[in-house]
Formats: C-alpha cells, sequence, structure tokens
C-alpha cells in the first residue's frame, strides 16, 4: 500500500516538474501590455512618443507625414495626434496618418517662430 | 515486494526524464545551418510589401508598397538603436509599390514603380536633415521590380518589367547634373524582381525571373571601371537552392546575403555568399513567416528583414538576423 501511494507521489511530482519547466520554459511577452502615449517636449514646440508597456514603438518629433521639421504647437495638440495613432493601433488599422486626420483634428503645422 | 516496486518507480521515473531529455536534444540537433533570428519592434499594423527603401546611418527608410488594398505613400524610419519608428514627410509622389530605392553619398532616392494601373517612370530623393522630397529627372523608360543602387556617388537601375516586357537595360544617375545615361554591358538576360547586394563597393546581382523562369546566372559589377562579370551560377554545387524572385539582398561584415523571396510560392531560406571563394552556404531559415517582396536595413554589421507578404497576408514584423550565430528559438 505504502509504495503504490510513492509510486503515485512521484508521478504527481514528476508531472508538476515537466509543468514547471513549461511554464519556466516559456517566453514571457509585453503583448498583453497596453498602449500609451508621452507627450515629449522640444523646447520650441511638442512631439510625442507610443509606448506599450516600457517599450517605445512610435517616436514622433515632427508632424507625422508633413515635410521639413513642424513640431507640434501646443501639449495638447501633441497628445490628440498621439491618442489618433493608438485609437488606430488599437482597431487593428495602420498607425499611419494622413494629412486629413490632422485636418480633421485640427492639428495645426505649429512652432511658427 | 516493496524493493522491487520501488525499483519499478524508479526506472519508469527514469525512462520519462530520458525520453524527455533526449526530444530536446534532438529538436536542437535538427538543424546544423548558423545564423540566429532575434524578434525586434512589430511595425503594429502597417502591414506592406512591394516596399522601397535605403538605410543611411543607424536608420533604416521605407515607404510606399502596397497593403493588399491600397497603394501607399506614408514613409517611415526605423531607428535601429532605439528600435522604433518614426513616420516621416510623405512620399511626394503617386501612390506605387515595386519601386527602387537606394542611397548616393547620404541621400535616398526612390523611384519608379507601379501604381496599380501603370509603370513609372518618376523619381525623387529625401534628405534625411531637412525631412524633405524633391523630384529628380526621370528615369528614361518606366519599369516596376527593377534594381537599384547607389555606389561610387552614383545610383543604378536596371533590369525590371515595363509593362509589356522584361528589361535588361541598365541606367545610370548622375546627382551632380541630375541625368541619367544608359549603362550598356550587362551580359545576363532580361528580368524582373532580382536582387543585388554590395560588397566593398563590388555589387553583385542575381535572382529574378523572367516567362516563369527562375534565373541561375550571377554578375558583379565594378563602378571604377562600369563592367560586369559573370561568377558561378547560382545551381553550380547540387545542394544549392538560391534560385528565386522577390528576394531581399544584404550585407553583413563582408559576406553577402540572398533570403526570402518567391519560389512557386513565399519562401524563408536564406544563403550566405563568399565573395572571396565565390561559393554560397545554406544559413538558418527566416524565423518569422515565409514572405516575399520584404525589406532589409543593414548598416553593414546588423542587418533587420521585415514587412513583405506570404500569399495575401500582408506582414508587419521586423526580425534581427545574426548570420554567425546559433540558433535560438526563444528570442
Amino acid at each position: 500500500m505504502i509504495s503504490t501511494a510513492k509510486f503515485w507521489v512521484f508521478i504527481v511530482l514528476f508531472l508538476a516538474l515537466v509543468l514547471g519547466y513549461s511554464i519556466y520554459n516559456q517566453t514571457f511577452t509585453n503583448e498583453t501590455q497596453s498602449f500609451h502615449s508621452q507627450v515629449v517636449n522640444l523646447n520650441d514646440g511638442y512631439g510625442y512618443q507610443i509606448m506599450r508597456g516600457e517599450k517605445i514603438l512610435i517616436l514622433q518629433e515632427f508632424i507625422p507625414g508633413f515635410p521639413g521639421k513642424q513640431k507640434f504647437a501646443t501639449e495638447a495638440q501633441a497628445l490628440k495626434t498621439a491618442d489618433l495613432v493608438i485609437s488606430k493601433i488599437e482597431a487593428g488599422k495602420s498607425p499611419v496618418l494622413k494629412l486629413s486626420d490632422l485636418i480633421e483634428n485640427n492639428i495645426s503645422t505649429g512652432a511658427v517662430h | 515486494m516493496m524493493n522491487k516496486r520501488k525499483w519499478y518507480v524508479y526506472k519508469i521515473t527514469g525512462m520519462l526524464i530520458m525520453a524527455m531529455v533526449f526530444t530536446s536534444c534532438s529538436s536542437e540537433d535538427e538543424d546544423d545551418d548558423l545564423g540566429n533570428w532575434v524578434d525586434k519592434s512589430v511595425f503594429d499594423g502597417s502591414a506592406r510589401s512591394s516596399i522601397s527603401g535605403f538605410t543611411i546611418n543607424n536608420v533604416g527608410y521605407m515607404g510606399v508598397g502596397y497593403d493588399g488594398d491600397d497603394y501607399l505613400s506614408s514613409f517611415w524610419a526605423y531607428d535601429i538603436e532605439g528600435d522604433y519608428w518614426s513616420q516621416k514627410a510623405d512620399f511626394p509622389g503617386v501612390a506605387r509599390n515595386a519601386a527602387v530605392g537606394f542611397e548616393v553619398d547620404g541621400v535616398g532616392y526612390i523611384g519608379s514603380g507601379y501604381d496599380g494601373v501603370d509603370e513609372l517612370t518618376d523619381f525623387y530623393k529625401y534628405n534625411t536633415a531637412s525631412n524633405t522630397w524633391t523630384e529628380i529627372a526621370p528615369l528614361p523608360t518606366a519599369r516596376r521590380n527593377a534594381v537599384g543602387f547607389g555606389v561610387n556617388s552614383f545610383g543604378y537601375v536596371g533590369t525590371g518589367y515595363d509593362g509589356e516586357n522584361d528589361r535588361k537595360d541598365f541606367w545610370k544617375y548622375n546627382p551632380v547634373n541630375d541625368t541619367w545615361t544608359e549603362l550598356v554591358g550587362f551580359g545576363g538576360n532580361k528580368r524582373r524582381s532580382a536582387t543585388t547586394f554590395t560588397i566593398n563597393d563590388q555589387v553583385y546581382l542575381g535572382t529574378g525571373v523572367s516567362n516563369g523562369v527562375y534565373l541561375d546566372d550571377f554578375w558583379v559589377f565594378d563602378p571604377t571601371t562600369e563592367s560586369w562579370t559573370k561568377k558561378l551560377d547560382l545551381d553550380e554545387e547540387d545542394e544549392y537552392a538560391i534560385q528565386r524572385s522577390n528576394a531581399v539582398g544584404f550585407t553583413v561584415n563582408g559576406y553577402g546575403y540572398i533570403a526570402c523571396g518567391e519560389l512557386s510560392g513565399a519562401t524563408n531560406t536564406v544563403w550566405e555568399y563568399d565573395p572571396i571563394t565565390d561559393e554560397w552556404e545554406q544559413k538558418t531559415s527566416f524565423e518569422g513567416a515565409t514572405r516575399q517582396d520584404a525589406i532589409a536595413f543593414s548598416n553593414g554589421s546588423r542587418v533587420f528583414i521585415g514587412m513583405g507578404r506570404t500569399g495575401t497576408l500582408y506582414l508587419d514584423d521586423l526580425d534581427e538576423f545574426f548570420p554567425q550565430d546559433e540558433y535560438e528559438e526563444e528570442d
């Protein structure tokens, strides 16, 4: 009787080991971490970064799509634009911003000296 | 009785452990090819193929392309050190795919291609410092799926498909006087969707397809003499399986590489070229989904491959390739 119990203890221990090993072997990813944005102060204007957890995915120092190095005039505009990008990513769409997106959101090409 | 049972338990446990060790070992040993792939930034949601771009210093630039629904004109930069993307000034020409991209003396160029209706001739240069595009002289003949490379302060565009025929002509762009002149002397056959890589200012050209035939010739272009020399064929050795189209070509630490592409369906195999021996060696296949019409960013010592498509699925991921490392599944 004792030896049968021992047998089952061994099996359970062994299965626990296998399970532990397989969990240990899994690469933990940040896939489940949510997207968020941070406004970047560039002295004469604003930019933003799109993050997932601690990781920067997109760093935008200039208004996307526009030629030249035009910064956002206000912190609010940078934040609004970043949130628009996040909403696109979360909807499974491309994070590309088009001129029409910027016009719709009243983003003016800021930091005119 | 008890001892016998105990021994039996040990025996079963031991056999199970041995079986586990054995299977994990054999899965590591099944592939002897060198080369490791590491997942990098996923370019969330902007899946696209037949993209064009260039690498300047530690930034890979890519733009235009096709996402399965639309021809694209947005343009992005990938920061190799920081592992993040930035959306740059939109490509000013009509949205297109299958254009060529190359770099000459720190300036990026994208032109030619296909807008869904016509093959194109228009060409643009990108200034990384000012984030601006300027139109330059158009390529004299329209085409898509050409090859383009910058070397020795000139740009070169050749081969491709003009809407009716595959081509074998080459054109040389001089940025100083903004002119294209025809470059004669390419001895290879006409083709589309070929691949090039550059090692020590020597440009190697191979692969591509014409009339359903995947070409097996391989060439090197010396820009100082502007002459082409034939190298050993891509099917020189029995074990070679290099022929394909729509592949990516790149250079890392003095070796050339041809990766992924199309050969009656998307492929993920990778071959390494040694310019000293004129020989090829197979590397660990691309770890992500098999793909064609991808893009490679290389600064000479590091390389990143991504985007592209497999069938009608358009991809948005990017992997870094370490050609001389042992393969690891987990990274």
